[in-house]
C-alpha cells in the first residue's frame, strides 16, 4: 500500500516539474534539477557540520558524521533500492580493518589507507551484491544476514592479522594544520570526517537523482517491470551494494581514524543493526533523514545512557511504531507535517481571500 | 581423533538439533501459514528459559514448568499477535522484520529488567540427573530425556497440524486465507491461534534447553539465528523437512567443533549460504 502511495507521489513530483518546465518559460533558464540538488546538499551538508561543530563537542560530533555516512549508505540499498541488508556491519568492518592494517602493519599515509578501505569495502559490497542477489525477497535478506555472520566469525578464525576479540591498536593520529594552527586529534578527525561527510552527502544525492538512481528505485517498487523493460536487475542491485560498500567503508575508516583503534565491534551484526536502525528511524529515503537518525541515535544513546541502561527498550518500541505506521521516519514525519502546514496555510489564505 | 570424543559430539548434536527442531517449527509454521517473518520468535525462547528457570530453580516445579511455561508462553504470543503483529501482515517482508526486531529488543531489555544481565542456569531435576555409560562415552540422563521429550512433542504436533479440526483450518488458510474465509473459518482467529501454538514450542524448547547450556539475555538472538538457517535450509514443506535439517545442522555445528573450534557455526552459515543458492524451494519464491 505504503508502496504505491510513494511511487504515485515521486511520479507526482516529477511530472509537476517536467508540466512546471513547458508551461512556465523562465524556468528553463534556472539550472537543471541535478545541479540544484548538488548545490542544496552541499549547503545542508556544510551546514549540518558548522551545525554539529557549534552545538556539540566533536566526541559527539564526529561519531554523528560517521554514522551518517553509514546511513546514507544503508539508505542507498533501503530507501532507494528497497534492499534490506543485515550485512552492513560487515562492510564498515571491511573499511576499519582495511584502514587499521594499511596503517599499522602496512605503514601507508592515511590517504593511501583510506583508498585502501574504499576498495575493500567496494569488493565487499559487490561480493555480497552478487550473493545476495542471487535470491530475491527473504532468501536475499537472509543471505546478508548469513554473510554478516561469516564476517564475525572471519574475524575471530583469522586471529593472527586480525586481532581476534582484541582487534589491532595503534592507528597513527593524523594531525591536521590551519594555516598556523596546529589541530588536535579530536579536531583533526572531525575535520576529515567533515571532508568525506559532505562528499558523501553530496554524491549520495547526486545519484538519487542519477539514471542509476531512478532504475534502483524502480527495482524498489516492482523488480518484474524494470526487468520487462530491458534493464538488468541482479547488475543493479550489485552496483547498488557496491556503491554503498565504499560509502560505509569509508565511515569505518573513519571511525577507526577517530578511535585509533579497531575491535571486533566495528564488524559485528550489531553495528549493521545499529547502521539499518539510524536509517529507519531517520527516514530512509532521504539524506537528510540519515543525518537525522544518526544525531538522534548518537545523542540518545549517548545521553540515555548515563541515565537508564535499558535505553535500547526505546529504540525497540521506536521501530515497532515506525514498522507499523511512522515509514517514512522522522524526516517524513517532519515532511509530512510541512506538506500539511502549508496546505492548512493555503486553505486559511483562501478563506480569508473568499471572506473580503 | 579421539572417537570417544566424536561420539559424545555426534549425541550432542542430535540434542541440540531437538532444540532447534522446536524452535524452528514455530518459525516455518509462523512464516508457511501467516507468510509472516517473525524476528522476535528467539525471544519468546528467551522467555520460556528464563519462566523455566524460575520455576524449575527457585520453586523447584520442574515438571509443572514443562506444561505452564508453553501455555504461558502462547498466551504471551497471542497477545502479542493481537496487540501488534496483525498490523504488520499487509505490511510486507521489510517491515515485519524490523517491527519484530524492535519487539524483541523489547523483550530482551524487560527480560534484562527483570531477571538481570547475567548468566542464569539450573540443575535438571533429581529424576533426570546421572549420566549413561555407552561404552567409553557419557550421556547425561537428562539429554536423553530432552531427545525423547521432542519426539513426543513432534508426535503432539503432527496430530494437530494433521489430524485435528483446528490443523485443517490452519491448512486451508495458508493455501488461501480469503477462500478460507468466504467458507466460514475465522481466519484472524486462525492465525492467532497459529502464532500461539509456535510461541507455545519456542517457549517449551527454551525450558528444555536451560538445564542443558543456561541462559544470557542475548541467548534468544544466537539461537534465532540458527533456528533460520534451519528454516531455510529444511524448507518449509514438512514438519519431517524441518526435522531433518535441525539434526543436520546440530550434527555440523557440534562435530565441525571438534575440527575447528572457532568454526562450527561458521559451518552452518556456510551450509544455507549454500543451500540458498542451490535450490528452490518455497522460501525462494516468497
Amino acid at each position: 500500500m505504503y508502496k504505491d502511495a510513494s511511487a504515485r507521489n515521486e511520479s507526482g513530483t516529477a511530472l509537476t516539474v517536467a508540466t512546471k518546465g513547458i508551461a512556465v518559460g523562465h524556468l528553463r533558464d534556472r539550472p537543471p534539477r541535478e545541479q540544484r540538488t548538488v548545490l542544496r546538499h552541499l549547503v545542508f551538508a556544510i551546514g549540518a557540520v558548522g551545525a554539529l561543530a557549534v552545538a556539540l563537542p566533536p566526541s559527539l560530533g564526529t561519531p554523528i558524521l560517521v554514522f551518517s555516512m553509514a546511513a546514507i549508505g544503508c539508505n542507498l540499498l533501503l530507501g532507494t533500492g528497497g534492499l534490506l541488508s543485515f550485512g552492513q556491519g560487515a562492510l564498515f568492518g571491511a573499511g576499519a580493518y582495511a584502514f587499521t592494517l594499511a596503517t599499522v602493519r602496512g605503514g601507508s599515509e592515511p590517504l593511501v589507507a583510506l583508498l585502501v578501505s574504499v576498495a575493500a569495502g567496494t569488493a565487499g559490497g559487490a561480493f555480497m551484491g552478487t550473493i545476495s542477489s542471487a535470491r530475491r525477497g527473504i532468501p536475499g535478506v537472509m543471505l546478508t544476514f548469513a554473510l554478516a555472520q561469516l564476517a564475525v566469525f572471519s574475524v575471530y578464525a583469522f586471529r593472527r592479522i586480525t586481532g581476534g576479540e582484541d582487534g589491532i591498536r595503534g592507528v597513527p593520529s593524523t594531525l591536521l594544520a590551519l594555516g598556523p594552527f596546529q589541530l588536535n586529534h579530536a579536531l583533526s578527525t572531525y575535520v576529515v570526517s567533515a571532508l568525506l561527510f559532505t562528499l558523501i552527502v553530496v554524491t549520495a544525492a547526486r545519484l538519487n537523482e542519477s539514471p542509476l538512481g531512478y532504475a534502483l528505485k524502480a527495482v524498489r517498487d516492482n523488480e518484474d517491470r524494470v526487468a520487462a523493460i530491458g534493464l538488468h536487475v541482479r547488475q543493479l542491485k550489485i552496483t547498488a551494494f557496491a556503491i554503498s560498500g565504499a560509502i560505509t567503508a569509508t565511515a569505518g575508516a573513519a571511525h577507526t581514524l577517530y578511535l585509533q583503534s579497531v575491535s571486533i565491534d566495528a564488524v559485528s551484526v550489531g553495528t549493521g543493526i545499529a547502521i539499518l536502525m539510524i536509517s529507519i528511524l531517520g527516514g530512509s529515503r532521504s539524506v537528510a533523514g540519515a543525518v537525522l537518525g544518526a544525531v538522534v541515535f548518537t545523542v540518545l544513546s549517548d545521553r540515555l545512557a548515563l541515565v537508564w541502561s535499558r535505553w535500547p527498550m526505546l529504540l525497540g518500541i521506536a521501530l515497532i511504531l515506525s514498522a507499523i505506521g511512522l515509514r517514512g521516519g522522522l524526516w517524513g514525519l517532519i515532511t509530512d507535517l510541512r506538506a500539511w502546514f502549508r496546505l492548512r496555510m493555503a486553505a486559511l489564505r483562501h478563506e480569508t481571500r473568499v471572506g473580503t | 581423533m579421539d572417537l570417544s570424543l566424536l561420539f559424545a559430539q555426534f549425541l550432542n548434536g542430535i540434542v541440540i538439533g531437538m532444540v532447534y527442531f522446536l524452535l524452528a517449527f514455530g518459525l516455518s509454521l509462523i512464516f508457511g501459514v501467516q507468510n509472516f517473518v517473525n524476528f522476535a520468535h528467539g525471544s519468546l525462547f528467551l522467555i520460556g528459559a528464563y519462566l523455566g528457570i524460575t520455576m524449575a530453580g527457585r520453586l523447584g516445579w520442574f515438571w509443572p514448568a514443562i506444561v505452564i511455561v508453553p501455555l504461558l508462553v502462547g498466551g504471551i504470543g497471542m497477545a502479542i499477535e493481537w496487540l501488534l503483529l496483525r498490523r504488520l501482515y499487509a505490511a510486507g517482508h521489510i517491515y515485519q522484520i524490523l517491527g519484530t526486531y524492535g519487539l524483541a529488543l523489547v523483550i530482551v531489555e524487560t527480560v534484562i529488567l527483570v531477571w538481570g544481565p547475567f548468566t542464569q542456569s539450573v540443575d535438571a531435576p533429581d529424576l533426570l540427573r546421572g549420566v549413561f555409560r555407552i561404552g567409553s562415552a557419557v550421556v547425561p540422563v537428562y539429554r536423553v530425556f530432552v531427545v525423547a521429550a521432542t519426539g513426543l512433542i513432534g508426535l503432539i504436533l503432527w496430530f494437530i497440524i494433521q489430524r485435528s479440526r483446528f490443523g485443517l483450518q490452519l491448512k486451508a488458510s495458508a493455501e488461501s486465507s480469503e477462500m478460507s474465509a468466504a467458507l466460514g473459518v475465522n481466519v484472524p482467529s486462525v492465525f492467532r491461534r497459529t502464532f500461539a501454538l509456535g510461541a507455545a514450542t519456542a517457549g517449551i524448547a527454551g525450558v528444555l534447553a536451560a538445564p542443558m547450556q543456561g541462559v544470557t539475555p542475548g541467548s534468544g538472538d544466537e539461537i534465532m539465528g540458527i533456528a533460520f538457517a534451519v528454516v531455510v535450509i529444511g524448507g518449509l514443506t514438512t514438519i519431517s523437512g524441518v526435522f531433518l535439517a535441525s539434526l543436520a545442522v546440530g550434527l555440523v555445528q557440534s562435530i565441525g567443533i571438534v575440527f575447528w573450534p572457532e568454526g562450527g557455526s561458521i559451518l552452518v552459515y556456510v551450509l544455507m549460504a549454500l543451500v540458498l543458492l542451490t535450490t528452490r524451494h518455497e522460501l525462494a519464491s516468497a
